[in-house]
């Protein structure tokens, strides 16, 4: 055995006593605002996927200390990529009075995101987005401004795209996981579209990315 | 990035707890330095660069808060961590006589020792997370490690 080898056998033995309970709970409000408060900042995201069905999905990120009690519905654990950490949520369908609400929670039930959306199949028609479709979603490419920077995450990747925008506010980016390929095209102002066939125009992006 | 302290809990605990006692040399000492440890995590609204950003910034709060704590209550440390020695199952006879040795290092030795032979931090590393130079890492692990050996015999190898 090398050094290294028995010194780690040696002090793998030593470690925190089951019995012991961190208590972090004290001055629960300001504890959970600070854990939660990129979660806070009540953001939206807009993204289009171009993939067998078109998806159209707006999620809003979940306010400090929310708890999604009992949201009904289909319910599955998913893993997905927030911000360069994978991570498994759980994620619910509810499906009520023609309108489809879709929320992310944690393994404690903590709200991570949820917000509206549909898929439209190529005949026009509109149908809720699977689980998977929505693991699909969260899995895309996303952006992200940070002070004055923007990054561009996509799984465990953070580009920083400041200086990558052209004189229009439009960004191409190209990105890739070894599998798949991503087409970005962002937008100074926040908005993002990929897909993984070919850059999305800027004809075909919404007329408030350039207002 | 940030992630939450639930998770990183579950996954640093032990490493946080470890490092606080290879300062502290008591077992209570440090389990309330990995409290504060996670709760300034909590409290700080630092972002950070990577998984591996986040695990050097909350060894080095602990380290810090349990050079703090030995400052204050230097002597009752030793019997309450011949306590915990005796009460930590070790699956090796000659883990207690390694741990027992590292332990009997001065605290500037054995914390360097401790990120470069269980965390397998680099020279680099440590300088960073220390915030002493590589020079002075060096000079700490070679310290170190002549102490080990002559206190291990051949219990302690000569590779590094």
């Amino acid at each position: 055995m090398t050094n290294k080898e028995k010194y780690k056998r040696a002090f793998s033995s030593l470690h925190m006593p089951e019995s012991y309970v961190l208590d972090l709970n004290g001055n629960s409000t300001e504890r959970e605002n600070a854990l939660h408060g990129r979660w806070a900042e009540q953001r939206k995201r807009f993204r289009i996927a171009a993939a067998a069905a078109c998806v159209v999905l707006a999620l809003c990120v979940g306010g400090a200390s929310a708890y999604a009690a009992d949201l009904g519905g289909i319910q599955r654990t998913i893993q997905v990529w927030i911000h360069g950490d994978q991570t498994s949520a759980v994620v619910t369908i509810n499906d009520q009075d023609g309108v489809t609400n879709y929320s992310l929670t944690d393994n404690d039930g903590r709200l991570i995101m949820s917000g509206g959306g549909v898929a439209m199949e190529a005949d026009g028609s509109e149908r809720p987005l699977t689980e998977s479709e929505v693991q699909d979603y969260l899995n895309l490419p996303e952006t992200e401004t940070e002070g004055d920077r923007v990054y561009l995450f996509y799984k465990d990747q953070k580009i920083d795209i400041t200086e990558m925008f052209g004189e229009d506010g439009l960004c191409f980016i190209t990105v890739s996981d070894g599998d798949e390929t991503q087409y970005v095209t962002a937008a100074r102002n926040g908005g993002m579209a990929s897909s993984p066939k070919r850059y999305i125009e800027k004809s075909e992006l919404p007329a408030e990315w350039f207002q | 990035m940030r992630q939450p302290v639930e998770e990183l809990i579950e996954k640093y605990k032990d490493t946080v707890f470890r490092a606080a006692l290879s300062v502290s040399r008591n077992p209570e000492d440090a389990e309330d330095v990995v409290q504060d440890t996670f709760i300034q995590y909590m409290n700080s609204p630092r972002q950070f660069e990577s998984e591996d950003h986040i695990k050097a910034w909350l060894i080095h709060v602990a380290i810090n808060k349990s050079r703090n704590v030995i400052n204050s209550f230097w002597n009752r440390k030793r019997v309450k961590f011949d306590d915990y020695l005796e009460n930590t199952n070790f699956r090796e006879p000659e883990d207690r006589r390694l741990v027992e040795a590292v332990f009997s290092l001065p605290e500037k030795q054995r914390i360097v020792i401790h990120l470069y032979y269980y965390e397998e931090y680099s020279v680099r590393e440590i300088a960073e997370t220390l915030h002493i130079s590589e020079g002075t890492v060096k000079s700490r692990l070679a310290r170190g490690r002549n102490e080990l050996r002559s206190i291990l015999k051949e219990e302690w190898d000569d590779d590094e």
